[in-house]
């Protein structure tokens, strides 16, 4: 890895600029996105005990967990420095800060053009599906790791890079089940250029069946039970198939070419289509593979929509320094060969003001709790202190476990639950019915103490109030933004009578 | 040293004399590891039992040879059976079971030799055979299906004597194999088939290596007529399949397996999955490694379509996955003698990849030990089925889950109403298990004529419990006769269902 100087200053900078921003912009809204909040707690139990809650007893009202835990224990290390609160948000915005400094050494390996990989490191720095500050998941770990990994790989031919590769896949596998991505995608590799007659190293062939065979045992011992009981559905993490379309969405190619941005998707289209039938570059047809794979998950929903196009975006990226490096050769050939010193330039500002709008849409578009839903829960922390379940939106469902300290009815970890689709029409019910003996069944089914009203809910089921509200059966405790209520009815279970 | 020739000769060691010991010694080890690992695994479940002190059949299937069946209605070899399982304890039913499969085993080997595997691949092939949930589930106990796996080695290992006596006893116990079922008559007949089929092509084209009597050795210089190969090569295929035929027609020889419940199609395929029974993943992936491997070197390419063809073997009946068990661990023998033998250019890898691969099979045969008494009848559930034997009528039909059908015939000697082989007692029986209204449970009910309702532990486990069927035996109607732990009997009382 070549460095050159002036490049190494502007890298710099790029990456603590891009790490600033993101920084700036999570400390501007009042929490992390939703899902944030169960990595959180688990991070928080690492911190405490070592280990995480892999028998959490409020989420679902009590239920086994597995996960993979890299993310987590690398949170709660510096947690144990840093506030957890600061923790969150500056580790996972350092690993995506510093993707453009990883694209810059893949793209300076895979081509010999000297400024498309500061071009590519840029467009990296603002894709729009890369650019959520406010999350913290496993992905924002993944990401930089797949590249590394994928950089390990390129250079395997070198020494010491083996041991680098090994050690990094193993810490991608740790991180998350997407390796399976890395695994799909040398494996169709391997069959392209076995179909086009090309060599394959050998220890590219060896690493990838160590990694295909590492990758599956720490798989099935991680997720023993899940496989055992729910098979292969695993792979669609048993989602009640009501809200499926919510997690995998089908989009059109108009909607994955507006969320990519038009640019990457033609230059992307031009280098597979050169690269598949004509060209014979072997990094290219790798690339290629991770795109095909990539799209044939997504295409069959064995992937969920927004990370597919999360990494379709770098993929893209990476695609594109071919494609620069062709047109750049081809201005070179023609008339234009002295004016070619304009086309970073001019390249920049183009990708500049293609993406830079979609990012900026992204940022405003991250699923974060308001501050008065915040506030509420962490209310019903303080000021109840009798035991109970808490009635909320499934995406709440952490804000009550992580705030609130107290049970669930459900959650987007859906993992080793039976019934999952019952839960759901039930929980859709308690916000639906007209027929208080009805939710009062189903309220003393759950074990649910309090009902959280939040304007998110109004706004999804259009309601003002729940329509079996009763005072004398539903005491209201609290009432900002948010209403929550007390439940103070029940149901004794008679015999059926006889017809 | 000495000057004397002949001394000098007496000191130097026989070149040809240590290989032979480094390949005897090879073959003791290889022996002695394999015949340890096999005799442990398929004794194991025999010991567990005798430490819990456990007097029961380790699996619904075994009850069906213990049936008191009119021996009419039986094929032949089923009859036998049952004759010999009603006439010995249930402890030396179990005991002969592993036996078996050690017997088994030997004949395996014996069989294998004939082929021009080397001798770790033998090894390697029956290991990851014998070690697999569908060989070990298969011989816990005595069954219709690992008798016919045993009289199908036999009859194979003893066919390829040169003596005509030995091949007539051969014949008749292959005659005996196919009197069990229509599917496992026709796998062996077309398994057989293909071994004549290989066994006459290399006579053709090595006439020298023949072992066959010089009654052939005249013909080989001339063609041999389509009669003449009849007559000499396929005439024990004309034999076995009149042997079918006619016990299709007089014996009414059942298509599949009729001791066990009829699974989904994969249930039994991928053990890791969700399975029943099945394949280690692992085993899977290495078989295709070995299928690569095969298909490279343009060597026996014929393996690799096997497992496939022997997925109509499981269409037919989907408890029947022997074949493919077997032809994914010989292409799986392949997958790992590359493994073993290959020189890897990062040489630690290939002995972690080894390591991964060998827990990966020891990480499903683990789960299997496990998980197995999921499956298993429990000792409760006998006791109840006793208690009814000894305290209800014996005109009393007994409403159960299908796979219990056996375990009521045997131990609590009554008529069941859900039976293996019924689709519409099995619907009817569904439909009353999800009722949820009394004027539609009664009218089902009734029409089963039972009036003894026996709810194992599959069933108390996974029907709810305020709900549905368990919460209509609240009514007066059903009476709870006898509960023990998880399991309970109920009475049904129809005679006031008219009121």
């Amino acid at each position: 890895m070549n460095l050159n100087k002036k490049h190494a200053i502007i890298l710099a900078i790029l990456t603590i600029s891009i790490f600033i921003i993101r920084i700036l912009i999570a400390f501007s809204q009042p929490g992390f996105t939703y899902e944030s909040y169960f990595h959180l707690r688990h991070i928080e139990s690492i911190k405490e005990t070592g280990l995480p809650l892999l028998n959490d007893p409020l989420s679902y009202g009590g239920r086994e967990l597995r996960f993979l835990p890299l993310f987590h224990y690398l949170i709660a290390a510096l947690s144990l420095i840093l506030p957890l609160h600061l923790a969150a948000i500056l580790l996972p915005n350092l690993f995506l800060a510093l993707v453009p400094l990883i694209i810059y050494v893949i793209v300076q390996k895979i081509t010999t053009n000297q400024h498309i990989p500061l071009i590519c490191a840029s467009m990296s720095a603002i894709l729009p599906f890369l650019f959520n500050p406010n999350s913290v998941t496993p992905e924002t770990l993944f990401i930089p790791l797949f590249l590394l990994t994928l950089y390990a790989f390129l250079n395997l031919e070198q020494p010491h890079y083996p041991y680098i590769y090994t050690l990094l896949f193993i810490a991608t596998t740790l991180t998350s089940s997407a390796t399976i991505l890395l695994i799909l995608g040398f494996a169709l590799y391997l069959l392209l250029c076995f179909i086009e007659n090309r060599l394959v190293p050998k220890q590219e062939s060896e690493i990838v069946l160590f990694s295909l065979f590492f990758f599956v045992w720490s798989q099935l011992l991680f997720f023993k039970e899940t496989f055992l009981t729910q098979g292969l559905s695993f792979i669609w993490q048993n989602i009640p198939p009501q809200i499926i379309q919510q997690y995998f969405p089908t989009a059109s190619l108009l909607q994955v070419i507006a969320s990519i941005t038009i640019i990457p998707f033609i230059a992307g289209t031009v280098v597979v289509y050169k690269n598949l039938f004509q060209g014979k570059n072997a990094h290219a047809i790798l690339l290629i593979s991770f795109a095909l794979v990539t799209s044939i998950l997504t295409f069959f929903r064995f992937m969920k929509l927004s990370f597919a196009l999360a990494l379709f975006s770098i993929i893209l990226t990476l695609l594109f320094a071919f494609f620069y490096e062709e047109l750049a050769t081809y201005l070179h050939k023609t008339k234009m060969s002295r004016k070619t010193f304009f086309l970073p330039i001019i390249t920049s500002i183009i990708l500049a003001i293609t993406i830079l709008p979609a990012t900026i849409g992204a940022i405003h578009n991250q699923q974060i709790p308001t501050t008065s839903e915040i506030e509420a829960f962490q209310w019903l922390e303080n000021s109840t202190p009798q035991p109970g379940g808490v009635l909320a939106l499934l995406e709440e469902g952490h804000l009550v476990t992580y705030f609130s300290k107290k049970p669930n009815v459900m959650d987007d970890q859906f993992l080793l639950i039976d019934n999952v689709e019952e839960r759901f029409n039930d929980l859709h019910s308690l916000y639906t019915t007209s027929f208080q003996t009805q939710a009062i069944d189903l309220l003393q089914k759950y074990q649910i103490r309090y009902l959280v009203l939040s304007p998110r809910a109004q706004e999804i089921y259009g309601i003002q109030n729940f329509r079996y509200f009763d005072p004398a059966c539903f005491v209201p405790i609290y009432n900002k933004e948010v209403k929550i209520y007390k439940v103070t009815c029940t149901i004794e279970q008679k015999t059926p009578p006889l017809q | 040293m000495t000057t004397n020739p002949q001394s000098k000769e007496l000191k130097q060691p026989d070149p040809k004399r240590e290989p032979k010991i480094n390949q005897t010694k090879e073959k003791i080890w290889w022996y002695t590891l394999c015949f340890t690992i096999i005799t442990f695994t398929f004794f194991l479940p025999l010991l567990k039992g005798l430490i819990q002190n456990l007097t029961l059949l380790p699996s619904l299937e075994s009850y069906y040879l213990l049936i008191p069946h009119t021996l009419d209605n039986l094929p032949l070899t089923t009859s036998l059976l049952t004759l010999l399982s009603t006439h010995i304890s249930i402890l030396a039913l179990q005991i002969l079971a592993p036996l078996l499969g050690i017997f088994n085993c030997i004949m395996l080997f014996a069989l294998l030799q004939k082929t021009n595997l080397h001798l770790r691949q033998r090894v390697f092939c029956v290991l990851l055979f014998t070690t697999t949930p569908t060989i070990l589930n298969l011989f816990t106990s005595l069954n219709t299906i690992n008798c016919f796996l045993t009289l199908t080695l036999l009859g194979l290992t003893l066919w390829f004597s040169t003596h005509r006596s030995v091949q007539m006893i051969a014949l008749i116990a292959l005659i005996f194999a196919t009197q069990i079922n229509f599917t496992s008559a026709l796998f062996f007949l077309s398994t057989f088939l293909t071994i004549i089929i290989l066994k006459h092509k290399n006579s053709q084209n090595h006439p020298q290596s023949q072992h066959i009597p010089s009654q052939n050795t005249t013909t080989q210089n001339n063609p041999q007529t389509i009669r003449q190969i009849l007559i000499t090569e396929f005439w024990p295929i004309l034999i076995i399949s009149g042997s079918i035929i006619i016990a299709t027609i007089t014996q009414h020889l059942p298509l599949r397996n009729l001791a066990v419940l009829q699974p989904t199609f994969f249930s039994n395929i991928v053990y890791d999955l969700n399975g029943i029974t099945g394949m280690s993943l692992f085993l899977i992936i290495i078989a295709i490694i070995g299928s690569i491997h095969l298909f490279k070197q343009k060597q026996h390419l014929w393996l690799v379509t096997t497992p496939f063809i022997s997925l109509i073997f499981i269409l037919l009946d989907h408890t029947f996955t022997i074949p493919l068990v077997f032809s994914i661990a010989l292409l799986a023998s392949y997958g790992i003698e590359l493994l073993y033998t290959k020189k890897w250019k990062i040489q630690h890898l290939r002995n972690i990849t080894l390591l991964l691969a060998a827990l990966g099979i020891l990480f499903t045969l683990i789960s299997y030990q496990q998980h197995q008494h999921i499956h298993e009848p429990q000792p409760e559930e006998h006791a109840a089925l006793k208690w009814i034997s000894d305290n209800t009528q014996k005109r009393n039909v007994i409403l159960s889950s299908p796979e219990y059908e056996n375990m009521i015939k045997t131990v609590a000697q009554r008529q069941p109403y859900n039976t293996i082989s019924s689709i519409d007692k099995q619907n009817t029986t569904t439909t009353i298990l999800h009722a949820t209204y009394i004027n539609e449970l009664f009218p089902l009910l009734d029409k089963t004529n039972a009036s003894i309702i026996f709810l194992p532990v599959s069933l108390t486990t996974t029907l709810p419990q305020d709900q549905e069927f368990r919460f209509l035996l609240l009514n007066e109607r059903f009476k709870l006769i006898f509960s023990t732990n998880s399991t309970q009997v109920w009475s049904y009382n129809p005679e006031n269902s008219q009121q």
